[in-house]
């Protein structure tokens, strides 16, 4: 109150300055303003008109040299010389400009940020490029469908580094892409519970088909921990398959058939890297599974299809008839020689059956 | 639109080539009738804003003059040195010391001028804070010091002024130099700035850095301390 009332009382000084009015004003204010009339008109100090003179022609001649012609500013003088010369105008105009530079600045830093591996400075704008599409996903077959791409992304983001000598990130990469897969097909999984719309059950089916293909063209020579996040992939993949086959025994089996063989390779190649990082001879492993290297531009050597070496040694059984879909969903849920079965151990745990 | 300075001169000013101008100063002194600086404005702050001819003609000039027009700088001192010398006259007391400081304020800002930029500066503030800086460095040099201590007196009056004038002032140069100069020094510069110089109150905003409505509150301030100090019968 007191700091407004300070304001009013200086801004009725200036105006009554600016105006000659004292009708307004109390006496003391007044007494000031004319104070400050008197100093104004006291305040009569020239230069002499020599020296005026003498310095004029001083900077004239100096001006000669020191301001150099400089293209017209084209932008500047229109302001100037028109009727809206003032500074609005001008900070406008940079506002503008900057929100244009600062508009394009960050599509084009988004935009280059999509090609951006683990370890680039853009990294960490196409990771949160991707969140952020994520939350803009409603429903779990949307969510599903862009988690899976966003897994692809992470597989292919590792099969670069992993072509490009950068192993010390696959593992991380890979571990992202395990979750990623596994979120996405549950909720494709949850998606074909509700509307039994096959094209979920496809889709994880699709992925787990590329992504086989995808594993199946990692070096063998990856460092352990990226071994142990390679087989966890694989993993994974496997369980992808094997629940979407018992989902849905009419989904696609000769993609079925092409993806199991790929993931047991996968998985394969996984276990022999395992031996390999126990065994005290790490890269002449008898009998060890060779996969395929990439070639110098990063894509696979040869086609999963055309990998004899890869053919699994305990192949996963070929879903080729009815019954050898649905024995496992069976045998998941009541149980066979492999497996307690959910039912018996949800009874177990209920009635104290066991322990 | 290109604008010649010459189309620019205040009255019937006209600007010559450069550097061969054989226009004299004192002329031109003579056709300053809008000279916010000159003896015959009055009050403070009525000029320099918005967009009066005035202030479009000065922007144009700065405008011309960043180009490399001579003349147009030549218009720009015409109209500004008679506040910036002022301004230094009645901080530093002394008409000599004054004048070799406006010297060297118009010099520096010839040299810089084409690097000034509008932004949050009027260019008359611009210039001021070249002076306010060049008195600054000039208080704090031992040579500066040894120099005030024996040339701290003001002169009185410098121009010639008509018997009016004289029966209207109330305050001899000395008087108003002694007074300024024991403010504090915001209140000081607030003070030469407005009321010996003229600028406006958002010119001495940009050039001591506060806001305008600081530097209304400052004013007042100034203005009551002054006269709290100065006898009542000058009051």
């Amino acid at each position: 109150m007191i700091r407004r009332a300070v304001l009013h009382d200086a801004t009725s000084f200036d105006d009554a300055l600016t105006s000659g009015d004292l009708s307004h004003l109390n006496d003391d204010t007044a007494d000031l303003v004319r104070t400050a009339q008197a100093l104004t008109r006291s305040a009569m100090a020239e230069p002499s008109l020599e020296f005026r003179a003498g310095l004029r022609d001083t900077l004239m001649a100096e001006a000669a040299d020191v301001l150099v012609a400089q293209p017209h500013a084209a932008p500047t003088e229109p302001t100037t010389i028109t009727a809206e010369p003032g500074r609005p105008v001008r900070r406008r105009l940079v506002g503008l400009t900057a929100a244009l530079v600062t508009a394009v600045g960050s599509v084009g830093m988004i935009s280059s940020s999509a090609t951006a591996v683990p370890g680039d400075v853009l990294y960490p704008i196409k990771q949160g490029v991707e969140s952020v599409q994520l939350t803009l996903h409603r429903g779990d077959t949307a969510r599903g469908e862009f988690q899976l791409d966003q897994a692809r992304e992470r597989l292919a983001e590792a099969s670069w580094l992993d072509a490009h000598d950068q192993d010390d990130r696959v593992a991380e990469v890979l571990e992202t892409f395990t979750s990623q897969a596994s979120a996405g097909s549950s909720d494709l999984f949850a998606a074909y519970g509700v509307e039994r719309d096959t094209q979920s059950i496809d889709t994880v089916n699709d992925f787990a088909a590329g992504a086989a293909v995808m594993l199946g063209t990692m070096s063998d020579d990856l460092p352990a921990d990226a071994q142990a996040a390679l087989a966890s992939a694989a993993d994974a993949i496997t369980g992808l398959a094997s629940q979407a086959s018992v989902l849905c025994t009419a989904c696609s089996p000769a993609e079925l058939s092409s993806l199991i063989a790929a993931v047991d390779a996968a998985v394969k190649n996984s276990d022999a890297a395992t031996s390999t990082s126990e065994g005290s001879a790490p890269d002449s492993t008898p009998g060890s599974v060779t996969v395929p290297k990439t070639d110098s531009n990063g894509s696979p050597a040869k086609q999963p299809a055309k990998q004899p070496a890869k053919t699994p040694a305990t192949p996963v059984p070929t879903p080729t008839s009815l019954k050898e879909l649905t024995d496992p969903l069976i045998g998941g849920l009541l149980g066979d020689e492999n497996q307690e079965g959910l039912v018996p151990s949800v009874l177990d745990g209920l009635l104290g059956g066991k322990n | 639109m290109r604008v010649d300075s010459s189309a620019l001169s205040a009255g019937d000013a006209s600007a010559l080539p450069c550097p061969d101008s054989d226009k004299s100063a004192v002329a031109q002194a003579d056709d300053e009738p809008t000279n916010a600086f000159s003896a015959d404005y009055r009050p403070p702050g009525s000029g320099q804003h918005g967009h009066d001819p005035e202030a479009i003609r000065l922007r144009a000039l700065v405008d011309l003059a960043k180009e490399g027009d001579c003349e147009a700088f030549g218009q720009l001192y015409d109209h500004y040195i008679t506040g910036i010398f002022r301004f230094i006259y009645y901080r530093v007391g002394s008409k000599q010391l004054a004048e070799d400081l406006a010297s060297e304020t118009f010099v520096r800002g010839l040299r810089s001028i084409q690097r000034f930029s509008w932004q949050g500066k009027d260019f008359g503030a611009w210039l001021t804070t070249i002076a306010r800086n060049l008195i600054t460095d000039h208080f704090k040099s031992s040579r500066s010091r040894l120099e005030f201590t024996t040339d701290t007196i003001p002169e009185g009056r410098t121009a010639a002024d008509s018997p009016e004038v004289e029966v209207l002032t109330l305050m001899s140069n000395e008087m108003l130099s002694e007074a300024v100069n024991a403010l504090p020094p915001e209140q000081r510069d607030c003070i030469l700035m407005r009321f010996m110089q003229g600028l406006s109150i958002a010119q001495t905003a940009a050039a001591i850095g506060r806001s305008e409505g600081a530097i209304k509150q400052l004013q007042l301030r100034a203005v009551r301390s002054l006269a709290s100090s100065m006898p009542p019968d000058i009051r």
